[in-house]
């Protein structure tokens, strides 16, 4: 679906669900579970946490709904709820410390059938893992809401309260860190 | 180079690989001296794609999901009229549907307990609880509002794909004729209650469609990853079941996906391809071929933009004169959804493989409109020959400017 068609009937369903409309915010929902989800499994590396937090976010978002305002393009639903994913992650950790480590991804329980259907070399995930984990925190959240939230630079750089170009290095560091890590192991794959 | 300039130029790689208007190749091309760098990143980017399937399995999702909408708080904000109006309506149905809850929980108590109700939540077909269980969702689909019934046969109709997995496991595959009835039973149900909703109110149905293709997408991925594998894995009365039940998930997505009529009974009654017929006369395959082209040389406009979202691959084709009977498409005898905008045919073909024929028909007359070859790296863009002739690769590549191309394998994707 082009992303303006898809933009405009998101924008619909959300506008349905700032007036109260239950079932429109179902299908937010259903929109963007799996990929809060993957989120938070990438932020916490526990599925059955990744689950639990999937709920407070949602429950957040839906109070805070009627604050949320879509302006042209630099506050989009998306990014918006991210921001909830993120500072539920913050709230989260205040409470309890959790490094991300491949015993726990190992001990995934929930999703972990999907996890290892879907998922054709899970060494490679464990690698993935292993290799985020070397980075600090800071790039390591700029990759994971770069590539698995698939924000912008600007969303990344206004939820960390960045500036772009900051990212764009962070990023890059990132990338050649775990290159070093890796060695040759990453090329060709 | 200074850093920040290498760093902008890989992540504008990035961003243009990502929304398609650039491969890998494109750009190792046009930066031989960030090729290091650059390879890398895309490695990584293809890394971190290669998880975006992870995501809570059906279960967990529906089970989440309610717990969420079950447990919404309250919120002071003002509601719609037409909302207030339909939540006033819905209440008084949920409060009818309560009261025949009871009744059925109380007749079923007298007859045989209420641990049969629960213990049906996990027959699979040929057992004896198993007509609970479909009579349990009857009863739900009959007190259910319209836009609530196809929300319910959406969930029902994924249960038949649990227990169609449940069946292979057990090795109790002659109930799948059972279970084949169910799924058409629960698809058709579905289609039938959305088009109701779409007449009533098409804002409710746009939300509807959405979570629906999303729903049978998954259904028609559970059933083509039972058929990829070989037949010792599924023999071949049941592939042409779990086909057939792919089938009548490929025809609920087309019905919901057109405002056209449906295919009629695609089954039995296959569709005509008289462009593709083998045959072994070199000269009656030139003439078809030449029929076909001259045919379609001038309708089709230019095949343009694919392009993946969520894993998903879109083919996108404007035509030269009206759409209004709606297309669809075929890959490898399995129908795919396309949806109509004006003269623009969008075709989704999730869980269509990296390379085959693609062929489009006329909605309604199921007549062959265009076709072609294609190969597809799923991970970013096209590569290989995209068109089927000359003729159509000349028209595929002019306008659009997509025509063949290399993806940059040699950058190491799959």
């Amino acid at each position: 679906m082009p992303d303006t068609e898809h933009l405009s009937m998101e924008a619909r369903i959300v506008n349905q669900a700032i007036q109260g409309d239950q079932q429109a915010f179902g299908q937010l929902y259903e929109m963007y579970a799996d990929r809060i989800y993957r989120y938070l499994f990438f932020r916490t590396s526990s599925e059955m946490i990744a689950e639990d937090l999937m709920c407070d976010v949602f429950f957040k978002a839906w109070m805070a709904l009627p604050d949320f305002v879509m302006e042209k393009e630099s506050v989009n639903f998306k990014a918006w709820l991210y921001r909830i994913a993120h500072n539920t992650l913050i709230d989260y950790r205040r409470t309890r410390k959790t490094e991300i480590s491949i015993e726990q991804l190992g001990d995934a329980k929930s999703g972990g059938e999907k996890l290892e259907k879907t998922v054709e070399d899970r060494q490679e995930l464990s690698l993935l893992f292993e290799n985020l984990n070397t980075l600090d925190e800071l790039s390591r959240q700029v990759l994971v809401n770069r590539f698995v939230a698939g924000l912008s630079h600007r969303e990344v750089a206004s939820l960390l309260g960045l500036q772009e170009n900051n990212i764009r290095v962070i990023q890059y560091r990132a990338i050649k860190k775990m290159r070093e890590l890796s060695g040759d192991g990453y090329e060709g794959k | 180079m200074k850093e920040n300039e290498i760093a902008r130029i890989i992540d504008h790689c990035l961003n243009e690989i990502t929304s398609g208007s650039a491969t890998e190749k494109d750009c190792l091309l046009r930066y031989p001296a960030l090729e290091e760098d650059l390879r890398m990143a895309f490695s990584i980017q293809r890394q971190f794609k290669s998880i975006e399937s992870i995501g809570l399995n059906e279960q967990s999702r529906v089970a989440v999901k309610k717990t969420i909408l079950f447990n919404l708080p309250h919120r002071e904000t003002p509601v719609t009229k037409r909302v207030d109006i339909r939540y006033r309506w819905q209440n008084t149905k949920w409060r009818f549907a309560m009261t025949w809850v009871i009744i059925v929980i109380t007749v079923l108590s007298l007859l045989g307990g209420t641990g049969a109700v629960i213990a049906s939540g996990d027959a699979l077909p040929g057992e004896f609880l198993y007509p609970v269980k479909t009579w349990t969702e009857d009863i739900q689909l009959l007190l259910a509002p319209d836009n609530v019934d196809v929300e319910l046969a959406g969930i029902f109709s994924s249960r038949r794909m649990e227990e169609l997995i449940a069946l292979l496991q057990s090795g109790e595959e002659i109930a799948l004729d059972d279970l084949l009835g169910e799924y058409r039973n629960r698809t058709e149900l579905m289609t039938q209650a959305f088009e109701k909703v779409r007449a009533q109110d098409p804002e409710e149905a746009i939300r509807l469609q959405i979570e629906l293709e999303s729903r049978l997408r998954e259904q028609a991925r559970i059933m083509e990853d039972l058929m990829a594998g070989d037949e010792d894995s599924l023999d071949l009365p049941l592939r042409t079941r779990v086909r057939t039940m792919l089938e009548t998930n490929t025809q609920t997505r087309l019905r919901i996906a057109q405002v056209v009529a449906p295919v009629e009974n695609p089954v039995d009654d296959p569709v005509e391809e008289p462009s593709t017929e083998v045959s072994d006369d070199p000269e009656d395959k030139n003439k078809n071929q030449n029929q076909y082209e001259n045919q379609n040389r001038n309708r089709v406009e230019y095949a343009s933009d694919e392009f993946v979202e969520n894993g998903v691959l879109y083919f996108q084709f404007r035509f030269a004169e009206s759409l209004a009977n709606g297309v669809y498409a075929e890959v490898d005898g399995l129908k795919y959804a396309c949806s109509v905008r004006g003269d623009l045919a969008t075709c989704n073909l999730s869980g269509s493989k990296g390379n085959g024929t693609l062929k489009l028909f006329d909605q309604k007359t199921n007549e062959l409109l265009y076709s072609f070859d294609y190969q597809h790296d799923y991970e970013y863009l096209w590569s290989g020959v995209k068109e089927g002739g000359e003729e159509k690769q000349q028209q595929g590549s002019s306008d659009s400017g997509a025509g063949s191309h290399d993806n940059g394998r040699t950058g190491g994707s799959k």
